[in-house]
């Protein structure tokens, strides 16, 4: 069992790096209140197009896994806020998607091409797509 | 309204509230929408603010308890508006079912019913913005009943239906339209298998991405083509709960917009309600 | 060499500073022009401070009355944090005042055919789809030396409403202060014009316009373009004149106020 926990999954690092601190600010939730009862994912309707489930994205943070900042998942919540209701944690999950996603805004990046837009979409799905998709 | 015996006057210079409320503790910035159109109510010597939509409703109601919560931000808001009178807090944010249950309670409006919707299937889908988070939600996030009572006293029979609190794909319709798709083939075919004549919204990027997304949910592109067949052919129609509750009301028809709607509801009205 | 410099600043300055002798001002104050001090005469416009400085206009100087829109300009007076905008030709100069101008504000204009496209709100969007960006800060609005409510129109835009957006723009004159403040990036002057042109297609043409073209095609005023074009410089100056004055005579602020010289004529 003592090889399981020192595999290298499970090890926590003393210090959670900065941009885990950043996430917590930026959201005001505690990653570290999670115990991975994947209540979220569960009921995540868009997991099909997600590279690590809500659960996952909360447990990369707590283990400071830097990965979880180029992650696609963050692109793909929609906000719906289901996660959240459902977190017998009481963690807003849909708040750490959004300070992930205002990681790679403030850097300048975006996750929508104004370009690209679909013909004919009205104007309360594009402000709220600018909003939470452009720098 | 009229019918109703109620009045709502529109608000002067008002803006788009942005949508979206702001997941993120230090961005002010997305309140400064919200909060100039609570400057507007407070010019009108009002204390009360209702939207018929469920997105502004969200975000008008949170960043209204946002800016309450604490007088330092508010304080930093009038300080950036300064070419505003001040926002002193206080107004209140309502979604207009919120004032047809409360206030004018739906034992008023069914009296004042002149075409009972009897026979008609209705699947009420309320979607997110609306019931969520917990504390800012017009009802119980995972159990609402206040469309089904509304369409019940109208005369018709409300449609259990499992997706109904669960997202259209939202704005992600812009960024990455196979989601959505893949979103109301799962809702609308449930809906549909459930034998529903309608669906009613609350929300209008609800309206928008049921309608759109069930007219292209069979055209072999994403996941969506996967629930396609259990939509009915010419589809279901998508109304507001407005549009149904004027016409239960005996609003002339042609004032009801039935024409624009990308699946006409007119056959299924006229069906089972009779014309 | 001192001497030589002079010169040339006053040659390069003639328009302004012509009929003024720096021994008769009496009231100075001190600019900054991108970080470097100048004592300029009190009572003059930014533009002629500017010139009186030295500095040569290549871009950023057009019609010099305040309807062209070249001069836009920014400025910060010192102890007031507020950056603040301006025409140079219609703003007058303020002790401590640190300044730059803005010739142009870099946007391109999408390349569209009014001809095929409808006169809808949805145009708009379509081509600034970043419209949907507005946060409302209404940081357009307080850079407009026009005193235009500029995020009204936007919003308006948004809404898709050509009509407001016509009505609420119509007096600007695309200096593009309002864009180079945008924190949502908006390029509101391109937005507005547009707006306008589809809203002006949509409506009907004017009776008495038609009219006039028709008289235009038929030759009526030909035989005076005829007469206008074969005149000299000095005779349609003195026309211009005429004209003004009996339309009511030459105010001070007119475009003859500082072409001609700085003092003006009347």
């Amino acid at each position: 069992m003592a090889d399981r926990i020192d595999s290298g999954t499970l090890r926590i690092p003393a210090r959670e790096p900065d941009f885990v601190r950043r996430v917590e600010e930026l959201s005001g939730e505690d990653v570290f209140a999670c115990y991975q009862c994947g209540k979220c994912s569960a009921g995540c309707p868009f997991t099909s197009g997600m590279d690590l489930l809500p659960a996952e994205v909360l447990r990369l943070l707590q283990l400071g896994d830097g990965r979880v900042l180029g992650a696609r998942s963050p692109w793909v919540c929609a906000s719906c806020l289901a996660c959240g209701v459902r977190c017998p944690k009481g963690v807003d999950i849909a708040k750490v998607m959004e300070a992930l996603r205002l990681f790679a805004l403030r850097r300048g990046e975006t996750g929508l091409r104004l370009g690209d837009i679909p013909p004919g979409v009205p104007q309360i799905a594009l402000v709220g797509a600018t909003r939470k998709l452009t720098p | 309204m009229e019918r109703l015996g109620y009045e709502l006057a529109e608000l002067p210079r008002w803006n788009c509230c942005g949508t979206v409320y702001s997941l993120s503790t230090d961005d002010l910035m997305r309140h400064v929408a919200p909060v100039r159109n609570f400057v507007r109510v407070q010019e009108m010597g009002e204390g009360r603010l209702v939207t018929l939509c469920a997105m502004c409703y969200n975000t008008l109601r949170r960043s209204a308890q946002f800016v309450s919560a604490d007088p330092e931000r508010l304080q930093r808001i009038n300080a950036f508006m300064d070419e505003e009178p001040d926002y002193r807090g206080g107004v209140e944010v309502l979604h207009l079912l919120q004032v047809l249950r409360d206030e004018i309670t739906f034992e008023a409006v069914e009296a004042k019913v002149e075409r009972p919707l009897y026979g008609l299937r209705v699947a009420p889908y309320y979607g997110c913005m609306l019931l969520r988070p917990r504390g800012v939600g017009i009802d119980d996030p995972d159990r609402p009943e206040t469309m089904e009572l509304l369409f019940e006293h109208l005369g018709a029979e409300a449609v259990d239906t499992p997706h109904r609190v669960e997202c259209c794909g939202a704005y992600q319709t812009v960024a990455d339209p196979g989601l959505a798709r893949e979103r109301v083939a799962e809702i609308v075919g449930a809906a549909s298998r459930r034998g529903a004549d309608l669906i009613v919204t609350s929300c209008p990027l609800c309206t928008y991405n049921l309608e759109r997304h069930q007219l292209v949910a069979g055209d072999g592109r994403g996941t969506g083509a996967r629930h396609a067949s259990h939509v009915s052919r010419h589809g279901i129609p998508v109304l507001y709960f407005t549009q149904l509750l004027a016409f239960a009301l005996g609003v002339p028809e042609e004032e009801l917009g039935f024409a624009d709607a990308a699946i006409d509801p007119r056959p299924a009205l006229s069906q089972r309600v009779g014309g | 060499m001192g001497q030589e410099i002079m010169e040339r600043i006053r040659e390069a300055n003639e328009a302004v500073i012509t009929g003024i002798d720096d021994a008769d001002i009496k009231h100075w104050v001190t600019i900054y022009i991108m970080g470097k001090a100048y004592r300029v005469p009190a009572d003059i416009t930014l533009m002629q401070a500017i010139e009186y400085a030295g500095y040569r206009f290549v871009r950023g100087a057009g019609c010099r009355a305040g309807f062209c829109g070249a001069c836009a300009t920014v400025y910060r007076v010192a102890g007031d944090w507020r950056l603040k905008a301006a025409l140079a030709c219609q703003t007058r100069v303020e002790d401590g005042m640190y300044l730059v101008q803005i010739p142009f504000a870099p946007a391109g204009k999408p390349a569209y055919d009014l001809e095929k496209e409808p006169p809808e709100g949805s145009v708009l969007l379509r081509y600034f789809p970043e419209l949907a960006r507005c946060v409302a800060c209404n940081t357009c609005t307080k850079a407009c030396p026009q005193e235009l409510e500029v995020m009204d129109y936007i919003q308006a835009a948004l809404r898709g409403d050509l009509a407001a957006v016509t009505e609420l723009s119509f007096d600007c004159i695309q200096c593009g202060l309002c864009s180079i403040r945008c924190p949502a990036e908006i390029v509101h002057y391109h937005v507005a014009q547009l707006a306008r042109r589809l809203y002006g297609k949509s409506l009907p043409v004017p009776e008495h316009v038609e009219e006039r073209v028709r008289e235009v095609e038929a030759g009526k005023y030909a035989e005076e373009f005829e007469r206008i074009m074969s005149l000299g410089r000095e005779e349609i100056e003195e026309l211009y004149r005429k004209e003004q004055r009996e339309k009511g005579g030459l105010k001070s602020g007119d475009a003859s106020r500082v072409t001609r010289n700085g003092r003006g004529e009347g």
